[in-house]
């Protein structure tokens, strides 16, 4: 049902390294713009003693605090304390990550003063929350309603886990959208010749942490996926490890020492390193300086392109192989393919598209689209769609996924049984038949798995449960299990013993980490308790400001001529003393809190207001009883509050509320007399 | 004498009825042609064929209810507008689109308007599908009640497995076979010893083969022994032998699997 006023649907990216977000407003996507100005904001949250950042200001600091400051995220959501790519992650982490009860990985750090631990949906909630206030601020209203984007290849936990962190944020998740169908959709809306008949479009999506590449189908009113493919560990930040490690070495072959743990020096080396990254996309070389990296000793190496590509030539292979893996999948000779699209900022690599033409026989990749942006840009599209809005640039494509990895049951010997194949339409819903191999079995345990190998151990398991069953000759029961796969990409299975209609839903255990419902309500209070601690912190900082602000005013306002000449040398002692004596308690009471900093203003207040008052009475008494003295005496008067009034205006302007109370008090009480 | 009594209001009933149906026709077609008057936008429907889609309709409603009197199909209609639906099979309203709950009644054959036999090959099922698909897609329905969004999930997903299930020759024939009440369990044990060996045969030489060239010789001896219990299967299911039919399907499971291991392997 549509209502008046409508709030917008905002279309989110949340990458590994760097997030964005954007809305579909006045016929076009608008990226919005965060508070420095960036059109993407760094995926990081800090903690220290007094406050929690989130975005540039957690990245700003890292180097000074990099216990405490949480990035990749995106790297353990969903996943298991024991997954491989969780274990060699933390070696190059320097935040802790340790595990939980249930095996799931929990990030320690120092906050307020407390050892704290939260888990990646947690910190990922925190950056969406991030991203929404961004928007909120541009739009100037409240916002509900948002796509998130994935990669196509998260499995079913991490798209869950995702989901949740969504909804931990405030958030309603209408939709968990495929990062290169996002692409794509940002690529529709370039596309010059739109009204043409099918299209083959091949997206090559690399970030900071994932590799997603897609075979969609363009017609005229849908985009559909004929497979999908990638790895959720793989991206830039891969190739930034590796710099980090070779310089590493470099430093150690100049000066005899190890730096490797030595956090706060890595941090700085691979900010380092990550720049040298992006200027040799342009430039074939470039140097690597830090100064003062370890032990008084400044880093300086040069770099060439070439070296780089040396450096990472396997991961930029690899990358590769998924292209082909997608067109096996896709059932397409490369030669269908219409269209190349580049999307995440990896694809800048000039190594990478050049491995990439190649493989498409010389054929030019499309970078119309921005490649930062053009997932967001998509779901922002899809946003708005999803929202209920219409309009003639949008088309109303709708989206027709596939499902990325194939999920099935567990067998007897721990063979995979693969239910839902791979690159299945989604939503999907399918069925098996399953018997009991035992006399008078009385339950059966039913496993689900989600991925490519044979033996289920190599898989992901998603969930167990058992099926309680009346004791029957084996081979009797007939137990339906049946397999529903969302439109998100999330499974739901349930399982019904069909002679007698015993049924069951699966409600997927905890056993792996999932969230629960009550942990989930628990994270948004949580939430909830962070977001009104960080506007605490706020108020104190601008309480802070305010006070400051007031004394500098008040010394600016006895310095005027008009004013200083009628003051007596007493009272401008007695006033610069207090305001000395305001600046001075400043610099020691760095943790006071807002009511400390409003009764030091009274204090200041309650020295100046009598002075100020006195001077005006002064003159209302010094003037002679004729009328043109008496006019006199009321022009200097009235020009002395025009003084005033214009503190009172800057402190309007500076939207500090305690000045404009302060200086309104001053003047109440002056045209009281 | 009583047979005569009721014998009488009967054919007098009938009798009042045949006349009053041109009236009915007459009285409906007016209100349509003032319709039309006011309607000036050149996509509204021509009344000509409203009134005689609906005119015949309520005379195969009419009839029906005489003969059955079912309850059931009295009421079927648009769970939104309670239309009477025109075309086969009911899956969107064609007057206010909404799309309606799954009704298990109509099989996947019947979804794709084609004849419930084994070989369908030159049929467009993906032209169908992509039909379907248009109409009955949940981004569609995002905005709409939620009632309407479970309904769009349950249709689609029935639409996409009738799609998968329908386009490949092996999930087809077991599908028909089920629609005719036979089950064919996949999982039962070999018990020929000749296929067993065949089956052993094939999979080494599957794993033993180093080059493509290999590869593509015993991927094309598969695909033509598939294609010959596809045939055998064509038959027997033709001719009503299920038993035949249910063993050209345990046949063309494993040549099917031997198939997808080998494409693998390429």
């Amino acid at each position: 049902m549509a209502t008046n006023g409508k709030t917008p649907a905002i279309g989110i990216d949340l990458g590994t390294t760097y997030s964005c977000v954007a809305v579909w407003q006045r016929d076009r996507v608008e990226i919005i713009a965060n508070d420095q100005g960036n059109r993407t904001t760094p995926s990081y949250v800090a903690f220290n003693n007094t406050q929690r950042m989130i975005g540039d200001a957690a990245k700003n600091q890292a180097a000074t605090n990099p216990t405490n400051t949480v990035f990749d995220a995106k790297r353990l959501i969903g996943r298991r304390f024991s997954d491989q790519e969780v274990q060699s992650d933390m070696e190059l982490w320097p935040f802790k990550v340790i595990a939980d009860v249930n095996g799931k990985p929990m990030i320690a750090v120092d906050y307020n003063c407390e050892k704290k631990q939260f888990s990646a949906e947690e910190i990922s909630s925190m950056v969406l929350a991030k991203m929404l206030d961004i928007a909120e601020s541009f739009l100037g209203s409240t916002v509900k309603n948002a796509v998130i984007t994935v990669p196509a290849y998260f499995n079913d936990s991490q798209r869950q886990a995702t989901k949740d962190a969504g909804k931990i944020a405030g958030l309603n998740v209408l939709r968990i959208l495929h990062e290169p169908t996002a692409a794509a959709i940002a690529y529709r809306l370039e596309m010059k010749n739109c009204n043409n008949d099918r299209r083959n479009v091949f997206v090559f999506d690399l970030g900071g942490g994932t590799l997603d590449v897609s075979l969609l189908v363009f017609e005229k009113d849908h985009i559909r996926v004929k497979a999908t493919t990638g790895d959720t560990h793989l991206g830039g930040e891969d190739f930034d490890n590796n710099m980090v490690t070779y310089c590493v070495k470099e430093f150690k072959r100049k000066n005899k020492m190890d730096i490797s743990g030595n956090k706060r020096a890595l941090r700085r080396l691979r900010t380092a390193c990550e720049k040298a990254k992006r200027i040799l996309s342009c430039s074939t070389m470039t140097t690597i300086e830090v100064d003062s990296l370890y032990d008084g000793i400044d880093f300086h190496s040069s770099i060439s392109r070439a070296k780089f590509e040396e450096l990472n030539k396997d991961y930029l292979n690899k990358c590769i192989e998924f292209v082909g893996k997608c067109l096996i999948d896709a059932k397409m000779d490369k030669s269908s393919v219409h269209d190349v699209v580049l999307a995440g900022g990896s694809t800048r690599i000039p190594k990478l598209q050049q491995l990439l033409s190649d493989f498409f026989d010389g054929k030019d990749l499309c970078k119309c689209i921005n490649a930062d942006e053009a997932v967001a840009y998509g779901a922002a599209v899809h946003a708005y769609m999803l929202n209920g809005e219409s309009s003639e640039k949008v088309q109303n494509a709708s989206l027709w996924e596939v499902t990325p990895l194939s999920l099935g049951l567990q067998e007897d010997g721990g063979i995979m049984k693969v239910i839902i194949p791979r690159n299945t339409s989604i939503p999907t819903k399918m069925e098996d038949v399953l018997t009991t191999h035992f006399d008078n079995q009385t339950n059966i345990l039913i496993h689900v798995y989600e991925g490519e190998r044979k033996r289920t151990r190599d898989n992901n398991l998603l969930g167990k449960f058992v099926l309680e069953i009346p004791p029957v000759p084996r081979g009797v029961p007939q137990i339906s299990v049946c397999f529903e796969l969302d439109y998100d990409g999330i499974l739901h299975v349930s399982a019904e013993e069909k002679s007698r209609g015993i049924s069951k839903k699966l409600a997927i255990t905890n056993d792996k980490g999932r969230l629960s419902k009550k942990e989930i309500e628990r994270m948004i209070s949580e939430a909830e308790k962070y977001k009104a601690e960080d506007e605490m912190y706020r108020n104190k900082v601008q309480s802070r400001h305010a006070l400051e602000k007031y004394a500098y005013n008040m010394r600016d306002a006895i310095n005027i001529k008009e004013i200083s000449l009628k003051l007596s040398p007493e009272d401008k002692k007695n006033i610069n003393d207090a305001i000395d004596s305001a600046l001075e308690w400043l610099e020691v009471s760095m943790d006071a809190n807002p009511n400390d900093f409003d009764n030091m203003r009274s204090t200041l207040s309650s020295v100046f207001n009598p002075v100020i008052v006195k001077m005006i009475k002064d003159e209302d008494n010094v003037a002679p009883p004729d009328t043109v003295a008496s006019s006199g005496s009321n022009s200097v008067k009235n020009g002395l509050l025009s003084i005033l009034a214009n503190f009172a205006l800057d402190a309007v302007y500076s939207a500090a509320t305690g000045d404009i109370i302060g200086f309104a008090s001053v003047i109440v009480d002056c045209l009281s007399i | 004498m009583s047979k005569k009594k009721l014998c009488m209001p009967l054919s007098t009933l009938l009798r009042r009825s045949l006349t009053s149906f041109p009236q009915h026709f007459t009285s409906n077609f007016s209100p349509q042609i003032k319709l039309c008057l006011h309607h000036s936008s050149p996509t509204f429907a021509p009344p000509s064929h409203n009134p005689a889609c609906d005119y015949y309709y309520s005379l195969r409603f009419f009839g029906k209810s005489l003969c059955s009197k079912s309850a059931e199909e009295i009421q079927r209609g648009c769970w939104n507008c309670h239309t009477v639906p025109h075309s086969e099979p009911f899956l969107v309203c064609e007057l206010c689109q909404c799309i309606q709950p799954v009704d298990s009644s109509i099989d996947y054959f019947d979804i794709f308007g084609v004849e419930r036999k084994y070989d369908i090959e030159g049929e467009n099922l993906e032209g169908k599908y992509k039909d379907w698909q248009k109409k009955l897609h949940p981004d569609l329905v995002h905005s709409k009640s939620q009632k309407e969004r479970d309904f769009a999930a349950e249709q689609s997903a029935r639409v996409i497995d009738a799609y998968r299930t329908l386009s490949k020759p092996l999930s087809r024939g077991i599908y028909l076979l089920k629609l005719y009440g036979e089950e064919v369990d996949e999982e039962q044990t070999i018990s020929d010893p000749e296929l067993l060996a065949e089956i052993l045969e094939i999979r080494e030489a599957v794993e033993e083969a180093t080059n493509s060239e290999t590869l593509n010789h015993i991927l094309s001896e598969m695909q033509e022994k598939l294609q010959n219990w596809s045939n055998a299967f064509g038959l027997s299911f033709q001719s009503q032998n299920f038993e035949e039919a249910k063993m050209a399907i345990r046949r063309m499971t494993y040549y099917s699997r031997v198939i997808d291991e080998a494409v693998k392997k390429l």
